[in-house]
């Protein structure tokens, strides 16, 4: 047997039998709909902008796919509320949910100091736009993004892999990616380790 | 000579570009940073940075640990500022589970992170003035920051990587002689500063390596997400601790210290006066430590926070680090990202080093201040 088929197993054992969720209730999410940034993203987008709440006292708007790059460029030049620093970029994988992907941009003015939180929905192997344009940091946090999630931006002056080698398979933040070591290709060839002792836990289970 | 023999002249100063190869294994690279660079002659005409050499996928692991098992994970981001790392994990955390830590515990989480941020930037001073060329203050900058290494040591059990905060305080109180060393540290540590300055601030062959190299806009160093320092040196007041504050930061007095010209010298001053600014936090926090508890009353035996997300950051001695935590309401998080801010810094070092030699080069890493922990993670 190769470590390449028992890492495989375990992973697929892992994705059956999922961790008990016993979520009591969530952190309290207040409606921000009268808050000013809202009420004037709602005027001039409409039915783009789907939600906008607060939670431990952070906005979060939720934006559609298609407007997302337009509302983040309005945030930034609007002279209101002069986002003009773009925190981070990431995503998050839900892959039960429709769609799989959300972005998450923390925008941040170094004016006002007021923070926001734009969200949108990405379908997997869908594309997104890039915000490489609006920002010039985007441009190695979209690497990133795409590098761990294989999210594609649309635009992107130099899209490709960042912390991970070139020629690497998949996407590890994604959540069919296992956290277990598996010898693939690219460690065989490159790393010359081709065999593992066969009682070697790469688990990293916890119980408690 | 024959006529038709080439132009030895023309020859030499043809315009060549050549490809050079600075690290992973480099001593001024600080880490495995590989750095590709195109030149025209000795001057920079583009440039590459090849990172990840040192990626663990912090991120992908913590999904897969409990709450508690993570904090270890954050001494090992910026490893020679692990308090700060520390802090801003566990408060997110809390703000999520909306846990109250008890004023004392908050107390000396500041006095802990300050002084973490002079050993820092000690750290830098000394690296980045040895990649200059000025040797003498690196001796000088160790000794300081062994002694606060000592205090941090004698409190926590660690020199490095710290693991000084539990979720809901501190795991014990401070030892009976953390008062009396960080005061004599108070004392002594000013003088410091000066000598350091006494070396620096005049010498002509740092001002030669430093004014005027590498400048950046305010407006450039925003739009390239700059944070900490290196954006402060452009002129941006811009600070967390004051832009949004966290733990006890409100209740002190301190100064925002600002650069004019952005420049690889601004930098430095910036940081100088950082260090003093952390000595005064330091000591407002000694004189009104309050009397109490270090651990919060009602901190669950297992963490498990509501279901929620949120993102919180912290003044890190680099910049802005954050912690974006969703959790689903189970004992390990959903997602956990770090906002790192050395890898969003070193996107800058394209800009600053197009035009200058290749020696800049070095002194620009420098000056941008990173850890590689960090911006592989």
């Amino acid at each position: 047997m190769t470590n390449d088929d028992r890492s495989n197993e375990t992973s697929s054992e892992s994705r059956t039998t999922p961790a008990p969720k016993k979520a009591k209730g969530g952190v309290d999410v207040v409606d921000a709909s009268d808050d000013q940034l809202v009420v004037r993203l709602r005027e001039r987008f409409g039915e783009a902008i789907t939600s906008a709440v607060s939670m431990v006292g952070q906005r979060i708007v939720t934006v559609t796919i298609e407007s997302v790059s337009e509302v983040l460029a309005y945030l930034k030049s609007d002279d209101e509320f002069r986002f003009n620093l773009l925190l981070d970029v990431t995503a998050v994988h839900r892959p039960e949910e429709d769609p799989q992907f959300e972005l998450v941009y923390q925008l941040c003015s170094t004016t006002t100091l007021e923070r926001v939180r734009i969200k949108t929905g990405l379908a997997d192997g869908a594309p997104a736009p890039t915000v490489c344009g609006i920002w010039g940091t985007a441009n190695w946090l979209e690497r990133e993004c795409y590098d761990m999630f294989g999210i594609v931006f649309e635009g992107h002056p130099d899209l490709r892999r960042i912390l991970l080698p070139d020629g690497w398979e998949g996407h590890p933040l994604r959540k069919e990616y296992p956290v277990e070591f598996r010898e693939n290709r690219w460690i065989a060839e490159n790393l010359n380790i081709h065999a593992l002792p066969d009682d070697a836990d790469f688990s990293g289970k916890v119980e408690i | 000579m024959s006529s038709d023999a080439p132009n030895a002249s023309e020859h030499v100063f043809e315009h060549t570009e050549m490809l050079l190869n600075m690290g992973p294994q480099h001593p001024s690279t600080h880490g495995v940073l590989r750095v590709l660079l195109k030149l025209d002659g000795e001057t920079v005409v583009d440039l590459d940075c090849d990172i990840g050499y040192l990626h663990r996928g912090v991120e992908k692991i913590c999904e897969h640990d409990t709450y508690p098992m993570i904090t270890p994970y954050f001494d090992r981001l910026d490893y020679v500022a692990a308090i700060n790392g520390d802090l801003v994990y566990v408060e997110a955390v809390e703000r999520l589970m909306g846990v109250e830590v008890p004023r004392k515990a908050q107390y000396l989480r500041v006095i802990l992170a300050e002084l973490q941020r002079i050993t820092s930037h000690l750290l830098w001073l000394a690296t980045h003035a040895l990649d200059i060329g000025a040797a003498t203050i690196f001796l000088y900058t160790f000794r300081e920051r062994e002694e606060i290494l000592k205090i941090i040591e004698n409190f926590i059990g660690a020199r490095l990587t710290t693991h000084a905060f539990r979720i809901g305080g501190f795991e014990w109180d401070a030892n009976p002689e953390f008062e009396r060393d960080v005061r004599a540290f108070l004392d002594m540590f000013p003088g410091r500063i000066d000598e350091y300055e006494t070396i620096l601030s005049e010498n002509r062959i740092w001002l030669a390596r430093t004014v005027g190299i590498g400048v950046l806009s305010a407006e450039n160093a925003i739009d390239i997400g700059l944070t900490g320092p290196v954006l402060r040196a452009s002129g941006v007041k811009y600070d967390v601790r004051r832009a949004a504050p966290y733990s006890t930061y409100p209740e002190f007095d301190f100064e925002i210290p600002i650069g004019e010209t952005g420049d690889t010298y601004d930098r430095y001053l910036v940081r100088m006066q950082e260090m003093r600014q952390s000595i005064r936090i330091v000591q407002q926090a000694l004189d009104g430590l309050p009397e109490g508890d270090v651990m919060a009353a009602r901190v669950p035996r297992v963490i498990k926070p509501p279901a929620g997300e949120v993102f919180h950051t912290n003044e890190s001695p680099k910049g802005e680090i954050g912690v974006y935590l969703v959790s689903d309401g189970t004992n390990t998080p959903y997602r956990l990202r770090v906002r790192p801010p050395c890898f969003v810094n070193l996107q800058a070092l394209k800009q600053l080093a197009i035009g200058h030699l290749m020696a800049d080069v070095v002194a620009l890493i420098g000056t941008v201040d990173i850890v590689l922990g960090e911006v592989d993670r």
